[in-house]
């Protein structure tokens, strides 16, 4: 099930809360475990139970390990952690990484080996990462060890954060999962991120989306296709991507503090970023975190020789990129910011500091559209011809870019504020000049949420298109 | 008693501390649950005639359904369809992108003196010449067998290609020019152009402002043409009762947007009683007896939303039309015992407000649509010892039609 969908809206949601809030604190946990069973199930029926084998898997390494520990064995349980890595990453790589590997080995060495027949399990990527980190967060006693099976599995299963992420960590919600409090302030907070969030999936992103994949149906069919229109399908998918991905973000983050949880931030208007290394830390910033916690740090950071710095970036890069989907362009678009990081560091940190802040932020976007022109095509050849049509042009422009402009114009200017801290700006303003008990901010911000979500409805009742980018992941 | 009070104070309080928490809460709530609610309780429709297609119903559940996921997405095609207010929303939405100063929405240029007008972007190329190919040796053989000045093709441009002063600036439509040069250039004598009477004309009403069709008075003009090459006597306007059947159509490039500023007006000509080839009558036979009547137009779609139906009865497999003649002419062709002229018209819908005006130059026409006929076309040119053959397609339609090569099947 997706978020901006009417039977998410309409039927599961408003079920949900109503059983859960009516619920005594005890039979919370079962009513969210169970609700999450069914959300999760009705678009993976048969994958349910894979989520379920990786919960009851973690559960019982989580238990030993904590045995272990407080019996002063940690060697077994560094051993009992090890084998949790395995079963999660094994899982994660069977069918994620499988049919890849089978293909390349197969092209590479002439081979015709079968290609497993495999869909990828809804949200595979981020339930195993989270399963891991807890059984790790309690080798490092970083977290405490759950004991009650259905506590644990409503983590895992948790619906709010289940399919796209963000990638809670278990040690952020852990205690919340047996001891948390629900305000009405927590309602209402949540209720606001989950219609912005709407807002910015359904109203935005897949508006934008239909710019994108009309110029790709013009990239695959014309002859003639134009620098400008390159640069606007490109710019276009930039905005598609971050206000899916963020606008999912807010509707994960919303639900769960209605349910009484509070995630972390997993945005911080990465496109205003003034350096390639600030972007990372503002852009999906749950799989950073994880990659640093649990793969770089390990490593041992930046606090070693030059060399193994080097090291440890290239790793956690490649690895970062291939996370996003098994195929050659993820590792390619993984390395290009590995490397651009590098750079940075070891050579233009200086210069960079330098320029005025604007020079700095359009020397950061531009790094990240050309990013995402290799994230966007699955065939890094179509990607790098992309790149070509749009550095490397005769045809500045053509009809078709200018017919673009015509439509979308009005959109790109709401985007590119919209991707600024620029509204949140604004909306403070208005809320200190009119004061935050004043009638008539109450009336303006609530009338203002109340269109967002009926033109929100408006365009899920209407939809052609609504997809997930990160469903694929 | 005490306690009461307090407890009455203390929500009075807790209210006015969290009045926009509530407000924002009592604004998700109501309209989650009312609309949930409406949709829940509302009857399910069978049919939306705006939409011009059958809505999901609820699907039914069992094991292999829902293992597979197919009952899921069913399940969810079926309560979108069925939202409350669906045609509200859709409209909503344009209005939206309207306001947003888009000049495509689904489909649609939003274009000035509300013109509403159908898009053809991504057309297959390669697949409207290879429909020009077949349609070519179709003619190009039945000109074998018929005879020279027995076979037309008429292929109509739409409104995207004559009112192009109308379309958003820059829009990157599919050339319709170039595929009916191309047909042209290769049927030769056997086409009919009509390009330069619409587009001499294309400041009156020849398309409807929301529906992708031409108007009465744009097949009249074709019509005129068209009698012209087959060495016809055209009737002129004089000889009919032109009639405004309705003020209040609103079609298909209508429905796909949900909004539209003006309805479009639908004319029909009725032919005078006396007239001068004596035309008295019609057997009109849609579907092999489906339905029988005496009238080309079927009055009955009037008051529903399509229509354009009211021309012929729309979209039919087969439809065939006897013109009758004054006794005199009846008693001439006995003696005489000439053949009977037999046309048949291979066609999608814009046909259907052309052959009205057609029918009178023949005993009996024949209109078929390639995309419901059941029969080879070879059978029916046989069967009905068809004298003409008439080809007239919308040169969109056309590109996009995948049963043109349904022609290739001819013998």
């Amino acid at each position: 099930m997706v978020f901006s969908s009417l039977i998410f809206l309409f039927y599961f949601l408003p079920i949900t809360l109503v059983l859960y809030y009516a619920a005594p604190v005890k039979y919370k946990n079962p009513v969210l475990f169970f609700a999450s069973l069914i959300f999760y199930a009705w678009g993976e029926p048969v994958y349910v139970l894979l989520m379920l084998f990786s919960t009851v898997v973690d559960y019982t390494h989580g238990m030993l390990v904590d045995k272990y520990i407080r019996n002063n064995r940690k060697d077994r349980a560094r051993m009992v952690v090890a084998a949790s890595v395995v079963i999660n990453l094994g899982l994660l790589c069977f069918f994620k990484y499988v049919p890849f590997l089978t293909q390349t080995i197969n092209q590479v060495f002439s081979l015709h080996i079968k290609v497993p027949d495999l869909t990828l399990p809804i949200g595979i990527s981020f339930y195993t990462f989270q399963t891991m980190s807890y059984t790790i967060d309690v080798y490092r006693q970083e977290a405490k060890v759950q004991k009650n099976i259905i506590s644990f599995g409503t983590y895992v299963a948790l619906f709010p954060q289940l399919i796209a992420g963000p990638i809670v960590q278990y040690k952020t919600i852990g205690e919340q999962l047996d001891n948390r409090r629900i305000t009405i302030g927590d309602v209402s907070y949540g209720i606001r991120r989950l219609i912005i969030g709407l807002g910015k999936k359904v109203l935005l992103a897949n508006n934008i989306g239909l710019m994108w994949e009309s110029v790709q149906e013009s990239f695959e069919s014309a002859a003639s296709f134009s620098a400008l229109t390159a640069w606007l399908g490109a710019i276009a998918f930039t905005f598609q991507i971050y206000f899916d991905f963020s606008g999912y973000s807010d509707m994960a983050i919303g639900l769960g503090r209605m349910l009484g949880f509070r995630f972390n931030e997993n945005f911080r208007y990465p496109y205003q970023s003034e350096s390639i290394a600030q972007f990372w830390r503002r852009w999906h910033i749950s799989l950073g975190t994880w990659f640093r916690e649990y793969v770089y740090i390990p490593l041992g950071g930046n606090r070693v020789s030059t060399f193994k710095w080097v090291r440890n970036i290239a790793v956690v890069w490649a690895l970062t990129g291939i996370w996003h989907g098994a195929s050659w362009n993820f590792g390619v678009w993984g390395l290009y910011f590995g490397v651009l990081l590098i750079a940075e560091k070891v050579f233009f940190s200086d210069l960079l500091e330098k320029l005025p802040v604007f020079m700095r932020r359009m020397y950061t976007i531009i790094l990240v559209v050309i990013s995402w022109v290799i994230f966007a095509f699955d065939s890094l050849r179509s990607g790098v011809s992309y790149l070509g049509k749009m550095f490397a042009n005769p045809v500045l422009c053509d009809d078709k870019a200018k017919f673009l402009i015509g439509n979308y114009v009005l959109l790109l200017i709401i985007l590119a504020a919209g991707s600024t801290d620029i509204p949140a700006r604004i909306a403070f303003k208005i809320k200190t000049q009119f004061g935050e008990k004043s009638i008539s901010y109450i009336v303006l911000s609530n009338l203002f949420l109340a269109a967002v979500l009926i033109l929100s409805i408006a365009y899920i009742v209407d939809a052609s298109y609504n997809p997930f980018l990160y469903f694929r992941f | 008693m005490n306690t009461s009070v307090n407890s009455g104070k203390c929500a009075g309080k807790f209210i006015k501390n969290n009045v926009n928490d509530i407000v924002s809460i009592a604004v998700f709530t109501i309209i989650i649950f009312f609309l949930g609610l409406c949709s829940f309780l509302k009857e399910d429709i069978s049919f939306s005639e705006n939409e011009n297609r059958v809505l999901a119903q609820r699907p039914s559940m069992n094991l292999k359904t829902v293992f597979d996921g197919s009952f899921e997405s069913d399940y969810e095609e079926y309560v979108s369809d069925q939202f409350a207010m669906r045609d509200l929303w859709i409209r909503l939405k344009t209005v939206s992108e309207m306001a947003l100063q888009k000049k495509e929405v689904n489909g649609v240029y939003i274009c000035r003196d509300n013109y509403l007008i159908e898009a053809h972007e991504s057309v297959d190329t390669q697949e409207a010449y290879q429909n020009a190919e077949y349609m070519l040796e179709f003619i190009n053989s039945t000109t074998g067998t018929l005879g020279k000045n027995h076979v037309y093709m008429m292929l109509v441009p739409t409104a995207s290609a004559v009112l192009t002063d109308y379309l958003p600036a820059y829009a990157d439509e599919f050339d319709q020019n170039a595929l009916i040069d191309y047909i042209k250039s290769n049927a030769q004598d056997a086409f009919i152009d009509v390009r330069n009477e619409l587009e001499a004309h294309k400041d009156e009403y020849i398309y409807y402002r929301t529906d992708h069709h031409w108007t009465s008075y744009g097949a009249y003009l074709a019509y005129v043409k068209w009698a012209k090459e087959c060495g016809l006597d055209a009737y002129s306007e004089e000889d009919f009762d032109i009639e405004t059947a309705s003020e209040s159509f609103l079609g298909s490039t209508f429905s796909k947007v949900n909004y539209a500023a003006q309805k479009d007006t639908l004319q029909i000509y009725n032919l005078k009683k006396t007239n001068r080839f004596g035309v008295s009558g019609y057997n009109v036979n849609i579907n092999n007896g489906q339905l029988t009547t005496d009238t080309l137009y079927i009055r009955d779609y009037l008051d529903k939303k399509d229509k354009y139906s009211t021309f012929l009865g729309g979209n039919n497999p087969v439809v065939t039309i006897e013109t009758l003649h004054e006794s005199i002419e009846e008693g001439k062709a006995d003696e005489e015992e000439t053949e009977d002229s037999v046309l048949l018209v291979i066609k999608d819908s814009y046909a259907h407000s052309f052959v009205p005006f057609a029918v009178n130059h023949y005993d009996k026409t024949i209109m078929v649509d390639l995309r419901y006929l059941k029969q080879p076309i070879g059978q029916v040119i046989e069967e009905n010892n068809v004298t003409d053959i008439l080809v007239l397609y919308n040169a969109a339609g056309f590109a996009q039609d995948v049963y043109v090569q349904n022609v290739s099947f001819y013998k």
